[in-house]
């Protein structure tokens, strides 16, 4: 694959990825240091990316891969540093400043709270919109699995977001702490 | 009439049922202003999913291709550094390489002279000069003819001992004939 190719092909999907990887890590410094360096490898590897037939689907598995790798990185970060980064997260919990009506955060934060699997194919359906086929081949799991975990998931975003307007604007405080 | 068809798809939709189609009819639905009164609790649902998909760094493409060409970069200082040092040290090796051989090389013997006669004149010349360092080591050895000529007398002196020595011996001889008889 030339520099050309490249540019046209595999670089327009960068924000897609990075959604995505937000989506995981929920820190946009991690996000970005990941997004780097698959891209760094997807360029190394510019020419063998002609024999993928989906090269999309293909970059979604190196990034969740390259994800989750980091998280499991951060568990053996020492409890010292962690304290530490866990500090201003504490801080910028401030549920005043959260705005609930913003549909975007709420329904982002909702999503962020599902287990791994359920967050990973609901994004890369309702956000993303990939294709069945092209979900399995991210995750490696067959299209059965994943429309099972994807109704639990849209069911579970439904009923949490039903909960937060049934309590009413005085309640939502309650229930974002919940979410969060 | 509608709100029915979205009812059924809004069923299918949580069971992971509808297509990529279908499920953008549900957000194109969701997020006009003609929405019915039962159906609103999903309006922050379906307006949620659609501006997060839209959620977009204009600047992110341009950055990572700048990154990457980075990164290239200084892989290339790298190994042209890398590069350098090998070239440097293969060079330091062959110029040492080729001193060695050029000492070595002195000691052979090799033939200087095309012209025979030449080499036979610078032969004689050669053997000249070593025979006249023998002669000149011969000549510091002169006073040892001196030590020659002080020991002749007693040579001679030495003789008629000997030659004394020679008639007792006959004399000996002669008595033992004597006393055999």
């Amino acid at each position: 694959m030339f520099a050309r190719d490249f540019k046209t092909e595999v670089l327009p999907i960068s924000n897609k990825l990075m959604r995505f990887a937000l989506q995981i890590l929920q820190d946009e410094e991690e996000a970005k240091d990941v997004l780097q360096d698959v891209f760094l490898k997807l360029w190394q590897k510019r020419d063998e990316l002609a024999k993928i037939e989906n090269i999309e689907a293909f970059a979604y598995r190196m990034m969740r891969n390259r994800c989750l790798d980091m998280i499991r990185a951060r568990r053996t970060v020492s409890i010292d540093l962690l304290t530490k980064a866990r500090l201003p997260e504490e801080e910028s919990i401030d549920v005043d400043h959260l705005d609930m009506s913003n549909s975007v955060d709420l329904v982002k934060r909702i999503i962020a709270e599902l287990p791994d699997l359920q967050r990973t194919i609901i994004h890369l359906r309702d956000i993303e919109q990939l294709e069945y086929e092209e979900i399995a081949e991210a995750t490696q799991l067959n299209v059965n699995a994943i429309r099972v975990n994807l109704s639990r998931a849209r069911k579970k975003v439904r009923d949490e977001i039903l909960k937060i307007q049934s309590y009413g604007i005085t309640e939502n405080t309650y229930s974002a702490t919940k979410v969060l | 009439m509608e709100s029915q068809k979205i009812h059924i798809l809004l069923q299918k939709y949580f069971d992971a049922e509808t297509t990529i189609d279908e499920e953008n009819e549900l957000i194109t639905y969701f997020t006009s202003s003609d929405v019915d009164e039962s159906l609103k609790m999903y309006v922050l649902l379906f307006s949620g999913l659609k501006e997060l998909s839209a959620d977009e760094d204009a600047n992110l493409s341009e950055d990572l291709m700048n990154h990457i060409l980075e990164s290239e970069h200084k892989e290339k200082l790298r190994y042209r550094w890398m590069w350098q040092v090998v070239t440097g040290v293969a060079a330091a090796v062959i110029v040492a390489l080729l001193a060695v051989n050029f000492y070595g090389s002195r000691n052979d013997y090799k033939d200087t002279f095309s012209d025979p006669q030449q080499a036979y004149t610078e032969a004689v010349k050669t053997l000249k000069f070593v025979s006249e360092k023998y002669n000149k080591g011969i000549a510091q050895l002169k006073p040892m003819e001196k030590i020659d000529e002080a020991v002749s007398p007693l040579k001679s002196g030495i003789s008629k001992v000997n030659k004394g020595f020679k008639q007792m011996n006959e004399v000996t001889n002669l008595n033992k004939k004597l006393k055999k008889e």
